[in-house]
C-alpha cells in the first residue's frame, strides 16, 4: 500500500486579479521505504506540494491520501494530529525552538505524543549517537552549526516513528559538503530503519543520492524515474 | 515540566521587554496597594480625629438632638452615666453641652457656640484642646468655673485678650434670656475658621448651672478602644438605652456624616483610579505580548507543523502570561510591603505640603501612618494576575490566526 497518494492535486493561489497555479494536477504515489526527491527549479511548486501532502495546506482540487486516509475531509485538529503521529517535517531553516536544547527539541515531540518520560532517553540517545549528536545534546540551536541543526531536525522528525518524513530543501542553507553528509545520513536511516523519505531539492549533488527522482516544472510532474541499484 | 521550562525561557527571550513589563505590573500594583494603605491610614486618622473632636465613635443624645441641635433637647447625665459604666471596650466618656449664644466684650459682639466640657478629660483626647494649639494663656483647669478658652479670631473680633472679661447671652432651658460672665483663660488657633472665629470652651458645670439644670447634657461622646467593635457596642448600647425615652445612641457615621461622606467619596475616587490604572496595565501588557508573539509567528507555524494544536499553543502563551502575572504580582507585593513598612513605622508627613487640613469643618492632622489592608493587597495582586492573563487573549487569537503554511513563509 502506498504511504502517500495524490490524485489530480491542484493548489491555486489568488493574489488580486492574477491566479498562480502552484500545483497543477499532480498524481503521485510514494511507497513505503522509498527515498524520493522532488527536483525542480525555484517556483516549480515543490514546497506547495509538500505542504499539501503534509496537511499544512488544503488543496483547491484533487485529493491526498496518507496511510490510506483521505486528508481532505479532516478538520484542522485532525490534521494536526496526523502531522504529530504520521509525519516528520524538516524545513529549510529555523527548524528548532531556539530556547530549547537539541535534546529538548527532540523530546518535545515525545512529550506531545504522550510518550512516558521514562522512555524519552532510550528513544533519543541512540538516535543522537547514530546522527553524531551525542556530545551536543545540551547545546541550544544557536550554539550549533547549520549542519548540526539540520541533523537535530532529522532526529526530531524521526523520533516519533512517523510513516513518512517530508523534508523541504533540507540542505539549501548548507555548504555542499555538509549537504551531501546530511543526505547520506538520511539515506542510511532509510536503508537501515526503513524510514520513508520525500524531500525536495534543486541541488544536483543531492538529487543524485535519491533512489527516485520526481521532477517538477510549473506545478506539474514532468519526469518520474527510479534508479536501478 | 518541559512546557513550564519552555514558557519560562520564552519569557526571557527579550529580557528588556520582560523587565519593562514586570516593572509596569509590579510598579502599578505597588503604587495602588501602597496608596491604599496610606489612604486607609489617613481615613483612620481622619475618623479618629473627627471622632475625638466631634462626638466620639458612639454618642448619646436626646433622640432628636442630632437633627435639630436645639438647646432644650437635653438629657439627664445622672440617668445616662450608669448606662456606660463598667463596659469593656469603652475607654473614655466625654459629657458635653452645646449652647448658641451672643458673646460680648466691652468693644464688640459676635454669635458663638459655647461648648461646656470637662477640660481634663478633653485634654487627653480632643486634638483641639491641646497645648500646642494654644497661642496665649492656657487651657483652663477642670475646677475653674469662670475661665473661657476661645478662638483667636473671635478674640481679635471682640478685641479682647487673656484675662479680659467676656459676657455670653443665651436662652436658658426654660426659655428665659440669661447671661454669664467669663474671663478669657486662653486663646487657641486651630486653623479651622469656623472654630477659631466662633467657638468658646467653658466649664460644663458652670454652663449647665446657667442653663438652669446642672444635670443637663446634650452629648456624651464615647471613645472605643477599637473601632472594629463599633457595631457590637452600638447594638449593646441601643439595648441599654431602650427604656430611656430621652436617650438614644448614635454612631460617628451619623454624627460626623460629612466626614463619612468625604471618605466614601475619596475611596470611590480611589477605586476609579485603580480601575484606570488596571486598564492601562492591560493595554500595555497586550501591546508587549502582541509584539513578542508577532516576532514568533514563524515559530508558532513550526510548532503547528510538527503537531501542536491550537489548544496547546494557546496554553503555552497563557502559561507565559500567567508566569509574568505571578512574578509581577509577587514583586509588586514585596514592593508594597517595603513601602508600607516605612509609612507604617515612620508615617508620612504631608503637613509640609498641605498644613493641617480642614475636612468638613474638622481639623485633620496630616501626619499619616499607613495601615495594612491585607485583603486589598492580596485582592489587588490577584486582580493583577487576572488582568495579565486576560491581556493574553487577543495576542493568542492573533498567534493562532495564520495557517501553519502561511506562518512558515514568514521571516
Ligand atoms: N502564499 C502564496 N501566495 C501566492 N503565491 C504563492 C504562495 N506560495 C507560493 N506561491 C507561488 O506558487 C508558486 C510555487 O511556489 P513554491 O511551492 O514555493 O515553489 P518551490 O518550493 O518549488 O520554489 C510560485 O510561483 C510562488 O510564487
Ligand atoms: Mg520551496
Amino acid at each position: 500500500m502506498s504511504i502517500v497518494s495524490t490524485t489530480d492535486l491542484k493548489r491555486v493561489y489568488e493574489s488580486g486579479a492574477t491566479e498562480v497555479k502552484a500545483v497543477n494536477g499532480v498524481s503521485l504515489s510514494i511507497e513505503a521505504g522509498e527515498f524520493a526527491v522532488l527536483a525542480g527549479p525555484s517556483g516549480s511548486g515543490k514546497t506547495t506540494l509538500l505542504n499539501l501532502i503534509g496537511g499544512l495546506d488544503r488543496p483547491t482540487d484533487g485529493s491526498v491520501h496518507l496511510d490510506g486516509e483521505l486528508l481532505n475531509d479532516k478538520s484542522d485538529d485532525e490534521l494536526t494530529r496526523a502531522r504529530l503521529f504520521k509525519i516528520g517535517f524538516i524545513f529549510q531553516a529555523y527548524n528548532l525552538v531556539p530556547v530549547l536544547s537539541a535534546y529538548e527539541n527532540v523530546q518535545f515531540i515525545l512529550q506531545i505524543q504522550g510518550v512516558p518520560d521514562s522512555k524519552h532517553e532510550e528513544r533519543i540517545m541512540p538516535l543522537f549517537e547514530e546522527l553524531g549528536l551525542s556530545g551536543l545534546a545540551h547545546r541550544r540551536p544557536g550554539e550549533l552549526s547549520g549542519g548540526q541543526q539540520q541533523r537535530v531536525a532529522v532526529a526530531r522528525a524521526i523520533v516519533g516513528h512517523p510513516s513518512i518524513i517530508l523534508a523541504d530543501e533540507p540542505t539549501a542553507n548548507l555548504d555542499s559538503e555538509s549537504a551531501v553528509a546530511l543526505l547520506n545520513l538520511m539515506h542510511r536511516l532509510n536503508l537501515e530503519q526503513k524510514v520513508t523519505f520525500l524531500f525536495s531539492s534543486h541541488d544536483k549533488k543531492v538529487i543524485d543520492i535519491a533512489q527516485r527522482v520526481i521532477s517538477m516544472r510549473d506545478g506539474k510532474i514532468c519526469d518520474d524515474h527510479k534508479k536501478t541499484q | 515540566m518541559l512546557w513550564l521550562k519552555l514558557a519560562w525561557r520564552n519569557l526571557w527571550r527579550n529580557r528588556t521587554r520582560t523587565l519593562v513589563l514586570l516593572a509596569v505590573i509590579s510598579g502599578s500594583l505597588a503604587f495602588v496597594a501602597w496608596m491604599l494603605n496610606v489612604s486607609y491610614g489617613s481615613y483612620e486618622k481622619m475618623i479618629e480625629d473627627a471622632v475625638r473632636m466631634g462626638s466620639g465613635h458612639l454618642s448619646l443624645h436626646h433622640p432628636d438632638y442630632p437633627q435639630e441641635r436645639l438647646s432644650e433637647l437635653f438629657f439627664s447625665g445622672n440617668e445616662a452615666m450608669p448606662l456606660l459604666e463598667n463596659r469593656a471596650g469603652i475607654i473614655k466618656t466625654l459629657p458635653r453641652l452645646y449652647v448658641s449664644a451672643l458673646a460680648r466684650s466691652s468693644r464688640d459682639n459676635r454669635a458663638v457656640m459655647i461648648l461646656g466640657v470637662d477640660f481634663e478629660g478633653e485634654l487627653e483626647n480632643n486634638p483641639l484642646l491641646q497645648p500646642s494649639k494654644t497661642v496665649s494663656g492656657k487651657i483652663p483647669a477642670s475646677d475653674t468655673q469662670n475661665l473661657a478658652y476661645i478662638g483667636n479670631r473671635l478674640a481679635e473680633n471682640l478685641r479682647i485678650d487673656v484675662g479680659k472679661k467676656l459676657v455670653v447671652m443665651f436662652q436658658d432651658l426654660s426659655g428665659e434670656i440669661t447671661s454669664k460672665l467669663y474671663r478669657v483663660g486662653g486663646i487657641f488657633k486651630s486653623g479651622v475658621n469656623q472654630l477659631d472665629s466662633g467657638t468658646i470652651f467653658v466649664n460644663r458645670l458652670s454652663l449647665a448651672t446657667a442653663l438652669g439644670n446642672s444635670d443637663a447634657l446634650h452629648e456624651i461622646a464615647i471613645l472605643l478602644a477599637d473601632r472594629e467593635q463599633l457595631p457590637e457596642q452600638l447594638a449593646q448600647l441601643q439595648k441599654a438605652c431602650a427604656g430611656h425615652k430621652d436617650i438614644a445612641v448614635f454612631s460617628w457615621e451619623t454624627t460626623s456624616k460629612q466626614i463619612a461622606d468625604a471618605i466614601k467619596m475619596d475611596s470611590a475616587q480611589f477605586k476609579f483610579m485603580i480601575f484606570l490604572l488596571y486598564v492601562l496595565v492591560t493595554i500595555g501588557t497586550i501591546n508587549l505580548l502582541l509584539m513578542s508573539i508577532l516576532e514568533r509567528t514563524r515559530e508558532f507555524g513550526l510548532l503547528r507543523a510538527i503537531g501542536l494544536d491550537r489548544r496547546r499553543i494557546g496554553g503555552l502563551i497563557f502559561c507565559e502570561a500567567t508566569l509574568l502575572g505571578i512574578i509581577g504580582a509577587l514583586a509588586g507585593l514585596v514592593l508594597t510591603i517595603v513601602l508600607s513598612l516605612y509609612s507604617w513605622h515612620y508615617g508620612l508627613d504631608f503637613s509640609n505640603m498641605f498644613g493641617e487640613a480642614e475636612v468638613a469643618g474638622m481639623l485633620v492632622s496630616m501626619k499619616v501612618n499607613s495601615t495594612w489592608e491585607w485583603d486589598w493587597m492580596f485582592g489587588l495582586a490577584a486582580g493583577m494576575v487576572v488582568v495579565v492573563i486576560l491581556a493574553a487573549i487577543y495576542p493568542v487569537k492573533k498567534a493562532l490566526r495564520a495557517a501553519p503554511a502561511e506562518a512558515m513563509r514568514h521571516h
